[in-house]
Parts: C-alpha cells; sequence; structure tokens
C-alpha cells in the first residue's frame, strides 16, 4: 500500500537523523584535527585569506581572474609600485622615453610562464599589448593594434595611439599584467608569478599554490586559499573565529576587538580619501554652492579630528590631499586643507547673506539653506556612518542636509547626471603612480578634455584649475608632474572649494599571530602574498 | 490526467512570456545608466566618458528597447540567457552551477523540516488541547513569526562568536551547513507542523475512525493505520508547496551566510544592477514554480481524483 | 486507491472566507473570551502606541550623532544602549516603529482594498476583463511573492515609495481571487438578481449587497496580512531595498546592527525583536478576531477552532483550482522566508 510505504519513508528519514547527528560529531573533530594543523610552523603550510567581493570579469578583452581586483600573484606587470608609490621594475628591467610618444622596454631575461613558455619580448606583446588593444573602450595605456614593435628578443617600443606620458606610472596596474601566450584570463591564467593558479570556484574561493620555478625568490607559503566575503562583518567573524587567517579591509570598528584577542593590525599609507565634491555649476535648485562663500564655509564647518577619532575610530588621517599624498612627494605640503572653524563658518555666511532663521535653518531671500548630501560611490556601505556625520555637523552652522543614499554605482550616477544633488560624498582610491590621472579624468576641462561627462559638469572648477593643471598633459618629468598636481589641487580644495575632503583613507588588513613578512599596501591590488610566512 | 497536466504545461508559456516582458519594461524604466556602473566597477574609479559610451555599445545597451527585448526573447528561447554584465560569463551557465548549491541548503531544510514537523502535528493531534498541544501551538506560532534573517544572526551570535562552535559564513564541509540549513528551515517546519495537526484532526475526526475506534482498535494502531495514512497525502503535497517558498526564502539566508547559491546570485546582480542577471533569474524562477505547482498540482490530482475530473480555471 | 477521506474541505466553497458573519456584539464577546487575541490585540496596541507617541516617549532625538558615546550599552540615560553613531536606540526604535507600521499598515490596507475592489469588478462584470485579469492573477501567484518583489525593487530601484508600491503590486492578485469567487457566488442568488431586475445599478448591487458579506472575513485576512507584510519589509530593508539611512526603520537597523553584531548587539536585538512581537501580535489578533466572527468554528471546542480553519489555509491545492483555498497570509508567509 502506498501509504505504508510512505511511513515507512518517515521511518527511514528519522533514522537520517540520527545518521547526520553521527555525521556532524565527526565533522566536529575533524574541524579540530585541520586547527591544530595550521597551527604547526610547517613551511609546506596553506594560508586562508578572506577578501571582499568576487568582482573577477571573466569573459573577452577585459578578463581579469586572479588579476584584478584581487590580484592572487599569479601574472605580472611590466613594472609595480612599492606602498609609497614608487615605480620599480618587474618584468621590464628599464624603460626610456626614446621619441616624444615612443617607450622602450627591456624584458627581463631567464623568466619563465608557468606552462614553461619564455618570456620575451614578443611574447609581452601577445600576453599584454595585443591584449589591450582589443579591449573595448580602449585601456588608459592607450595601446593599439600597431602600437608595438619587437625590437629584438628583450626590447620592445611601444607608442600609444594618443600622446600618453604616464605610461611607467600607469603599467604597474595589475590589469597590465602579462599573460602566458594562448592563456585564458577568463578560465585558467598563466603568468610568471610567484604563485601558479590551482582552481577557481566563482563568488566562493581563488586557489593558488607556490611556483617554484619563479625568478625571484620563492614563495614562502605552499598555497594559499582566497575565500570572498563580501560583507565586512561576516568577513571579520571569520577571521576571529579561526576560518580564515588573514582579511583584507577589516571593519574600523572592529580593529579594537581584534587587537585585544591578540590578532595583527596592520595598516597602510594614506591611498584614498572621502571627500564631498561640491555642485558649483548647478541648476536651479541646486544652485546654493555656486557662492564659493558658502562652499568654503561648508568646508571650514566640518570637524575633520573628530569624524577621523570618532566616526572612524582613529582609523583615517586628515589628509587633505585626495590624490594619495606619497604620490606628490616631495610637493605634498603644497595643499594645505582647510581647518575647522566654526565661527568664521557663520560669519562667512552671514556674509554671504544666510542669516540665521527662527528654526535655526539660516535663510536668504526667503530661501532656506538646504543641502542635499547624495552617497553611493563606490558603494554607499563604505560610507556609512560619514553622512549622518556631516548633516550633524552642518547643522550647528546653520546648514539643513538632507540625506539621499543611493545603493550602488549605477543609480547614484543617475542622480548625478540628473545633477539632483549639492554635495556628492565619495571615495576614491589611487591605484597607480600617476597622481594627475583622477584630477584631469574627473575635473579637467581645459585643451585636450574631450566631451565633459557629469564630473566635469557639476565639479569642474575651470579656470585657473585648469590652466595649472594643463601642463601635466605634456610633461615627461615624473617629479615636475607631481609639482604641477600639488598646485592645481591646492587651488582645487584650499582656494577654491570645489571638493571638501573629510579623511584621508588607508587599508586595513587583519592577520592571526604569527603571520609574518605582510606588508600592507594602500592599495589591495598591489599586495603581494610571496614574502608571508607563518610561524608558530 | 494527461489532458489535465498537458493544460496546465501550455499555461506555463504565456505566465514566462508575461513575466519576461515585464521585467525588461521595467528594467528601462530604471533611472541610471548600468554602462556607467559597469566600466566604472571595471575601472575600480568613476568610468570616463568614452569608457561608458563604449561599455554601453559593448552591451548592447544603445540599441532601442524593444529590438533588445526581441533579441534577448529569440535568444533565449533557445536557451542563451546573454552575459552577465559584471563578470561577462554566460548567465545560464551561472545559474546552472549555483542550483545545485541552493539544493544543498534547501533539501537538508525541508529534511529537516518535515522531520520536526510531522511528528511533532500528530503528536499533538493526539494529545489535543494539553498542555504538549499547546506548547506546539505557541511553538510553531513564534516560528512563522519569527523573522529568519533575525534568526540567523542571533545563531551566528550564539554558535559562531559566543561558543566557537561552527563557522560564521562559507561553504565548506558539513558543519558550514549547520546555521543556514537550521534557520532556513524554521518556518516551514512552523507552517507544516500546524497543517500535519489539522489533517490530522480531520482524519481522527472522520467516520471511519470513529468506526475502527468502536470495534476496539488500539488507539495507537488508529493513529498509525488510519487516521496518519490520511493525513499523510495533503501533508506530502504541503511539503511540495513548502518547498517553493523555501526557494524563495534562501535568498535572504544565502546573503547572511555567504553561501553562493541562486539567492544571493539575485542579491548580487540586484546590488550591480546586472540586468541580464536578474532577467535570467526571473525567467528561471518562473519555469520552476510553474513546474513546482504543476508537479504539486498534478500528485495532488493523483491522489484524489475527483480534482482532476473538476473543471474550473 | 485506498484513500477514501476528504482533504481538508475542499468541498467548502472558498473555505479561506468564514462563511457568514456572526452578530458583532457575540463576536466581540468571544473575542474578548480569547486570551492570546487579547495579548496579541495588546501587542499591537502597546507598539502602535509607542510609534504614534514617538515625539513625546523617545527621550532622545532619533537622528542626534554624538560618535563620543557610540556603542554605549544599555544605562538609564539610554535604556537600550547607542549605536555606531552614539544614537539612541530606543528612540529610533520609537520613531523606526512609524516607518515599520506605518508602512505595513497603509500596504496592508491598501493590497484589501484594490484586490477587493479588482474581484469585485471583475467578478460582477465577467467577461473578456475577467479572463485578462484572471491570468495576470495567475502569474502573481505563480510566485513567491518576496521575491518577485525583491527582482521587481533590483529594477525599479529602491526607497520606501517603491516599496510599498512593489508590495502592493504583487499582493493584491489573492484579495481578487477570493472575492471574486464570493462575488460569483452571491451574483445569482435570488436577492441580487431582484435588486437588479428592480433597476439597481449594478455599482450599487454590488455595494450594497455582496460588499458587506465579504466585508469581515477581508478585515480579517488583512489583518493577518499586516504581519507579513512587516516581514516582507523589514526583509527587503534588510537586503537594502527598502528606506534609505539615516531614517529609522526596524529592518534597516537590523540590516546596520548586523554590521556590528558583536561590539554592539543591542542594534541587531532590538529591531528583531520589535519585528517579532509585531508579526506575533498581528497574527494572535488575526487569528482571534477569525475564529471570533466565524460562527461555524465558534461553536466548536477551543483548540479546534483554530486548526480547523488553519487546516484550509494551508491546504496545498493552488489557488486556481479552488478559488481562494489559500489565504495570501498563509501562501505569503511561506513566501517571506524572513
Amino acid at each position: 500500500m502506498k501509504t505504508a510505504a510512505i511511513l515507512r519513508r518517515v521511518r527511514t528519514t528519522n533514522l537520517a537523523l540520527v545518521l547526520a547527528v553521527a555525521m556532524l560529531a565527526v565533522a566536529c573533530s575533524r574541524a579540530s584535527t585541520t586547527a591544530a594543523k595550521t597551527a604547526s610552523s610547517n613551511p609546506n603550510v596553506a594560508l586562508t585569506v578572506g577578501f571582499t567581493e568576487d568582482q573577477y570579469v571573466l569573459s573577452g578583452a577585459q578578463a581579469s581572474l586572479g588579476e584584478y581586483p584581487l590580484n592572487a600573484n599569479i601574472v605580472e606587470t611590466l613594472a609595480t609600485i612599492t606602498p609609497d608609490y614608487k615605480v620599480v621594475p618587474a618584468l621590464a628591467e628599464s624603460w626610456t622615453l626614446i621619441a616624444p610618444n615612443t617607450w622602450r622596454f627591456k624584458i627581463r631575461q631567464g623568466v619563465k610562464f608557468h606552462d614553461g613558455q619564455a618570456l620575451n619580448a614578443m611574447a609581452v606583446k601577445v600576453g599584454l599589448f595585443d591584449r589591450l588593444a582589443a579591449m573595448k573602450g580602449g585601456s588608459s595605456l592607450k595601446a593599439g593594434p600597431n602600437s608595438v614593435s619587437v625590437v629584438d628578443e628583450s626590447t620592445l617600443d611601444f607608442t600609444p595611439t594618443v600622446t600618453n606620458l604616464r605610461v611607467p606610472e600607469q603599467m604597474v596596474h595589475p590589469e597590465y599584467g602579462v599573460a602566458a601566450p594562448g592563456s585564458d584570463l577568463g578560465k585558467k591564467p598563466v603568468g610568471t608569478g610567484p604563485f601558479r593558479f590551482v582552481e577557481y570556484v566563482p563568488k566562493e574561493r581563488i586557489v593558488v599554490e607556490r611556483n617554484p620555478d619563479y625568478w625571484g625568490a620563492k614563495a614562502k607559503v605552499a598555497k594559499i586559499t582566497f575565500r570572498f566575503y563580501p560583507d565586512a562583518s561576516t568577513r571579520r567573524l571569520a577571521l576571529q573565529s579561526g576560518e580564515i587567517d588573514a582579511a583584507f579591509e577589516v571593519p574600523r570598528d572592529d580593529v579594537a576587538g581584534l587587537k585585544s584577542n591578540g590578532f595583527q593590525i596592520l595598516t597602510s599609507g594614506v591611498g584614498a580619501y572621502d571627500a564631498l565634491l561640491l555642485n558649483q555649476h548647478g541648476k536651479p535648485g541646486f544652485d546654493i554652492l555656486t557662492d564659493v562663500a558658502v562652499r568654503q564655509a561648508v568646508a571650514m564647518g566640518i570637524d575633520r579630528a573628530k569624524l577621523v577619532s570618532g566616526v572612524l575610530d582613529g582609523l583615517a588621517t586628515t589628509d587633505q590631499t585626495m590624490v594619495a599624498p606619497a604620490s606628490l612627494a616631495p610637493y605634498t605640503s603644497t595643499i594645505t586643507g582647510v581647518t575647522h572653524d566654526p565661527v568664521k563658518a557663520k560669519s562667512m555666511l552671514d556674509a554671504a547673506g544666510w542669516v540665521p532663521g527662527s528654526d535655526g535653518v539660516r535663510v536668504k531671500n526667503g530661501k532656506k539653506l538646504h543641502l542635499v548630501l547624495v552617497s553611493g560611490f563606490p558603494a554607499a556601505e563604505i560610507l556609512r556612518p560619514i553622512p549622518t556625520f556631516v548633516q550633524s555637523q552642518l547643522k550647528d552652522i546653520g546648514i539643513d542636509v538632507a540625506i539621499t543614499e543611493r545603493p550602488d554605482s549605477d543609480s547614484y550616477s543617475a542622480v548625478m547626471d540628473a545633477g539632483e544633488g549639492d554635495m556628492f560624498l565619495e571615495q576614491g582610491n589611487q591605484n597607480d603612480a600617476n597622481p594627475g590621472f583622477l584630477p584631469i579624468l574627473l575635473y579637467y576641462t581645459g585643451p585636450g578634455s574631450g566631451t565633459p561627462f557629469s564630473y566635469q559638469k557639476l565639479f569642474g572648477p575651470g579656470g585657473k584649475f585648469d590652466q595649472l593643471l594643463a601642463p601635466a598633459l605634456s610633461e615627461p618629468d615624473p617629479v615636475r608632474v607631481r609639482q604641477i598636481v600639488a598646485n592645481s589641487m591646492n587651488e582645487f580644495i584650499d582656494v577654491d572649494a570645489s571638493a571638501v575632503v573629510l579623511a584621508g583613507v588607508y587599508r586595513i588588513y587583519g592577520l592571526r599571530k604569527g603571520i609574518q613578512g605582510f606588508v600592507p599596501h594602500p592599495a589591495f591590488l598591489h599586495v603581494r602574498w610571496d614574502t608571508v610566512s607563518v610561524s608558530g | 490526467m494527461l489532458s489535465f497536466v498537458l493544460r496546465r504545461l501550455l499555461l506555463v508559456i504565456p505566465t514566462v512570456v508575461l513575466i519576461s516582458g515585464l521585467t525588461f519594461v521595467l528594467s528601462n524604466l530604471t533611472p541610471g545608466d548600468p554602462a556607467f556602473a559597469v566600466a566604472s566597477r571595471m575601472a575600480g574609479r568613476p568610468a570616463s566618458r568614452a569608457e561608458v559610451v563604449a561599455t554601453r555599445h559593448q552591451l548592447g545597451l544603445d540599441q532601442a528597447p524593444l529590438s533588445r527585448y526581441l533579441h534577448w526573447a529569440a535568444r533565449a528561447a533557445r536557451g542563451d540567457l546573454g552575459r552577465s554584465y559584471s563578470t561577462q560569463a554566460p548567465v545560464r551557465q551561472e545559474l546552472f552551477r549555483r542550483i545545485p548549491l541552493t539544493l544543498e541548503l534547501a533539501l537538508p531544510a525541508m529534511l529537516l523540516a518535515m522531520l520536526i514537523a510531522i511528528p511533532a502535528g500528530v503528536l499533538a493531534s493526539m494529545r489535543r488541547n494539553r498542555p504538549s498541544d499547546q506548547l506546539m501551538r505557541m511553538l510553531s506560532m513564534a516560528g512563522a513569526c519569527m523573522p529568519s534573517f533575525w534568526l540567523a544572526l542571533l545563531l551566528i551570535i550564539l554558535f559562531s562568536v559566543r561558543l566557537h562552535v561552527l563557522p560564521v559564513a562559507g561553504r565548506g564541509g558539513y558543519l558550514h551547513l549547520v546555521l543556514p540549513v537550521v534557520t532556513l528551515a524554521l518556518a516551514p517546519a512552523a507552517v507544516l507542523s500546524r497543517f500535519t495537526r489539522s489533517s490530522m484532526l480531520e482524519a481522527l475526526g472522520s467516520g471511519y475512525v470513529t468506526t475502527a475506534r468502536a470495534k476496539g482498535v488500539k488507539e495507537s494502531s488508529v493513529v498509525a493505520k488510519h487516521a496518519l495514512r490520511n493525513a499523510v497525502v495533503p501533508v506530502v503535497t504541503a511539503v511540495g508547496v513548502n518547498f517553493g517558498f523555501l526557494l524563495a526564502g534562501a535568498t535572504v539566508i544565502e546573503t547572511i551566510f555567504v553561501w553562493p547559491g541562486v539567492g544571493s546570485l539575485l542579491v548580487g546582480a540586484i546590488q550591480q544592477r546586472d540586468y541580464p542577471t536578474i532577467e535570467g533569474f526571473v525567467l528561471y524562477a518562473g519555469v520552476s514554480f510553474a513546474l513546482l505547482n504543476l508537479v504539486v498540482d498534478v500528485s495532488y490530482a493523483f491522489f484524489d481524483p475527483r480534482i482532476a475530473t473538476g473543471s474550473s480555471v | 486507491m485506498t484513500v477514501t477521506a476528504a482533504p481538508p474541505s475542499p468541498a467548502v466553497a472558498h473555505p479561506a472566507l468564514p462563511s457568514q458573519v456572526g452578530s458583532p456584539r457575540a463576536a466581540i464577546g468571544c473575542l474578548l473570551r480569547d486570551t492570546t487575541a487579547v495579548v496579541g490585540l495588546a501587542i499591537v496596541v502597546l507598539l502602535v502606541v509607542g510609534a504614534v507617541l514617538a515625539p513625546e516617549l523617545a527621550p532622545h532625538d532619533p537622528n542626534h550623532v554624538d560618535v563620543l558615546r557610540k556603542f554605549a550599552p544599555p544605562s538609564a540615560a539610554f535604556p537600550l544602549g547607542t549605536d555606531n553613531l552614539g544614537r539612541d536606540v530606543l528612540s529610533r526604535l520609537l520613531y523606526g516603529g512609524r516607518i515599520s507600521i506605518g508602512t505595513a499598515v497603509v500596504a496592508g490596507v491598501l493590497i484589501g482594498v484594490i484586490g477587493t475592489l479588482i474581484g469585485l469588478v471583475v467578478g460582477y462584470r465577467g467577461g473578456i476583463l475577467d479572463v485578462a485579469v484572471g491570468r495576470v492573477v495567475d502569474l502573481l501567484l505563480a510566485f513567491p511573492p518576496f521575491l518577485l518583489a525583491m527582482a521587481i525593487l533590483g529594477l525599479l530601484g529602491p526607497g520606501l515609495r517603491n516599496l510599498t508600491l512593489v508590495l502592493i503590486a504583487v499582493a493584491w492578485a489573492s484579495y481578487a481571487r477570493i472575492v471574486r469567487s464570493a462575488v460569483l457566488v452571491e451574483r445569482h442568488k435570488e436577492y441580487v438578481e431582484a435588486a437588479r431586475a428592480s433597476g439597481a445599478s449594478s455599482l450599487r448591487v454590488m455595494a450594497r449587497h455582496v460588499l458587506p458579506n465579504i466585508f469581515t472575513p477581508i478585515v480579517v485576512l488583512v489583518t493577518l496580512d499586516m504581519g507579513i507584510v512587516l516581514l516582507e519589509i523589514s526583509g527587503l530593508s534588510f537586503l537594502g531595498l527598502g528606506v534609505s539611512p539615516p531614517t529609522p526603520e526596524w529592518g534597516a537597523m537590523l540590516s546596520e546592527g548586523r554590521t556590528y553584531l558583536s561590539q554592539a548587539p543591542q542594534m541587531m536585538l532590538f529591531p528583531g525583536l520589535a519585528i517579532f512581537l509585531l508579526v506575533l501580535g498581528f497574527n494572535l489578533f488575526g487569528d482571534g478576531l477569525r475564529d471570533a466572527f466565524d460562527p461555524q468554528t465558534r461553536r466548536l471546542p477551543r483548540g479546534r477552532r483554530r486548526w480547523l480553519i488553519a487546516g484550509p489555509r494551508a491546504a496545498p491545492h493552488r489557488g486556481h483550482r479552488f478559488s481562494g483555498s489559500s489565504t495570501p497570509a498563509v501562501r505569503r508567509r511561506r513566501g517571506v522566508g524572513t
């Protein structure tokens, strides 16, 4: 009978429950033995690292598995940058500008790809520049199909499609890695790096193992499993519970707790910023900040020290350079930043005609001093406590702030395209050694800037800023470029208050006890794992 | 019976066409340009105009919405759901890779729910209005009202943060299954236990049970042989319906436990405005829920032939 | 076939609906004697009063930031502690109730009203309109509403307004179906025919004769649905698809609290508790309401009463076979999974 059969099945499922409990018990005991294994000082130790979200592109010319944004050290670039933004040779031993727009690279000899192919000029052409040329929308290196000529086995000339004098500073970006000719960066990346690709499970993990034939010092751990944890608190809990040995981007609030539990917290130099971009060309309804005095008052109204110590747990700096300070050296101090001065801010607002209203909000000609703060780039969550803090700070000087939080960069950009905001809160990173890259891309409207887009339309101050920055486009000397950019950012931030820089941001890495040799980098994508070892 | 099944199968088609059309219309109503988000994500900074234009072309977003829909529909009919905006990998491949991962949570959760709910429901029906029945009713009411994301966090605090006995999140060994499965099982267990109890009461109150009792059959065998056998049929079909809803509930749970199933695929796609993936998901969900409903109805009709002969739509 | 007993009452025309309305006085008396219903009502009233009187009751400004006192544990000044920005959790909870409860009530009522109106019109008019709406209803009922709401919200973009609209858009269908079948039953009854014959417009006939008969059951269903809507709102907010900060809303607060799980458990503990209690309150009260207004179950012994209804409500056969055999509440609860 059917029902009897069902009943029998019910009984067997009860049996299954007993089995499940038994399996759990076995699994528990197994887990404790693996924990003991990782604690030993075996040189063949395997490491598990928690990264943020899996954002690999897996197909097409932009494929970036193992390369970007999580650099698993499989593929290497021609040059690389140190944590203080110095460009140092990697697969290229040297480079020189041999013509107004032609770079000659000397390729390192004796290097082999993981599949045994030798690295030479031809391999660099195929494995890097041809790949870049195929990218739709082009790369910022400006590589075209005919940009490269192979001079000899170890020499290669690169001529960008448009003049690009920042090639060495830009090519440190892991996106410009040299993949083995014929390898697929969407499925199985093959490079020259200290680690070889083992396996990849999307959204779950990527596993690499030591490359025993590496041209430099061999990696000190045998294997690394990178696991993806999009949510910062989950990542930190995983670190705390021993599921991972190291974590990228530990939430600031968790640092004290982790430290007191014996975890190592390593912080990098400043490589990112949190800033309010001020809409200085706003349409009616969003035109209050067209007045430079109000912009300056906003900049003065915010207590950055309190933001850093209170909201950001002291784990940020009050740097106001936007561009990574180290990449501007020795001209960093040209940008002075704005000092917190609510009294002066108030008197400036008074002078600008904004007088305190009955409810504390300033008014001018019957209009309230009401500003819309839009938050959401790169993601609202990253910036989460800041809008509320800014709101309460500006309230003190009589400015009413409404917060519009957009969860993702897409809907954020929609608000920006429509010009429907006064202040746009962003976090920006600097990933290469070219300090002028973002200022030129986002705010420069002078000669050679092309069709303006929302950033330039809303925030580009034009005038003196453009005049100061323009020489950077034709300056071959990287040090001179630093000076030019520092001068223009001084105008942008200190004089014109085109942006209110809230904090300098650095990266926070959490490691369990016994992990050694980790060098924190201000940009995630340049972290190296071959120097990391485990003891005790 | 066969024509009943066929009729129901045919109904799946307009459902899917309508829902995919709706999804497409909605994705075009949304303000914002997905090309900007995609290009910015690839660049790791705000994308330039040139990059946005190129990306828009690459994604086919520069074509008219209607022609995009027709293209999409024509390809979808052949099983090609396009490529994800964020990974550029085929959507179908990603969906099929993740479905088993969701089932890895959903099947044990359903099993657990049944193991708790069916015995509890039967027991409660036998001890109607006694303390154990009252307790079960309270528990099932509480279970049905408990926000599962809250429960998940409470369990994480207790078992992972405080006691360190279970992993916080991620996919790994059996231990990784425990918290998400338990959380996921709660709601169906609560609903199923109520349902089992009421089905049992129905059966226990019916004429033949009274007859059996009058004949002096032992109470335990009345329950097992007569009542339970009749209550099992609706309960088994209820399991089918609940399974569908359990799959839906998995979205939040997968997000909390960083479980790479279809649910977290949808949540991730929503956060990244990955329209091809959202559309592909909706199509998948439409087809699978239609089929699940069909299976439930057919099985019900199979157990109770009166239904298939009825005609009202 | 060994199956001889009927499955739980598929023969009843619309088992989800208490078929007749008992006298209000008897119903209220019965309701007040039902302890669990009274407890449910008390919970709802308490939370609603807290939300309504938030400006009076809240000890602090819910959005006042003081970073120097963040993550403070519960104390006399901050009865439920403070959050990551030093804001008072209790005050945010009270103000958050305004958004959470307010949205749930508005959405719940609108779902009931819109669904009922569509059901009335479609049931009365019939014809091509009935067929067309029937298709849409089929479509909506084929999906777990939470999933559908999530997908649509993902496409439309988040926000409280979109959230409310989407919840209404996906949930009206079950009401329309139930009301439609009730109308179909009533339409051919003599008194309706007579009213029509005497020249009353069809709208008036519906309003005067059909609506009163289904009004009470609809109110009961809306009450039961309120908890489900609240769970959906908080679930969607938890995923970041609802209100945007700093607006306090329970689901969003819970989501924020998740980030600070170990340093400040109060941030996720209390909003979750509030959601749980309110959903529980709506359900207990709704259950009692249904029992009280249904003379059929009122005559039955206590325990049996609730479960007789619960049975068919959770019946596995889907709406399209047996009109209204599965009420929105149970059907949707299973869909929320949140």
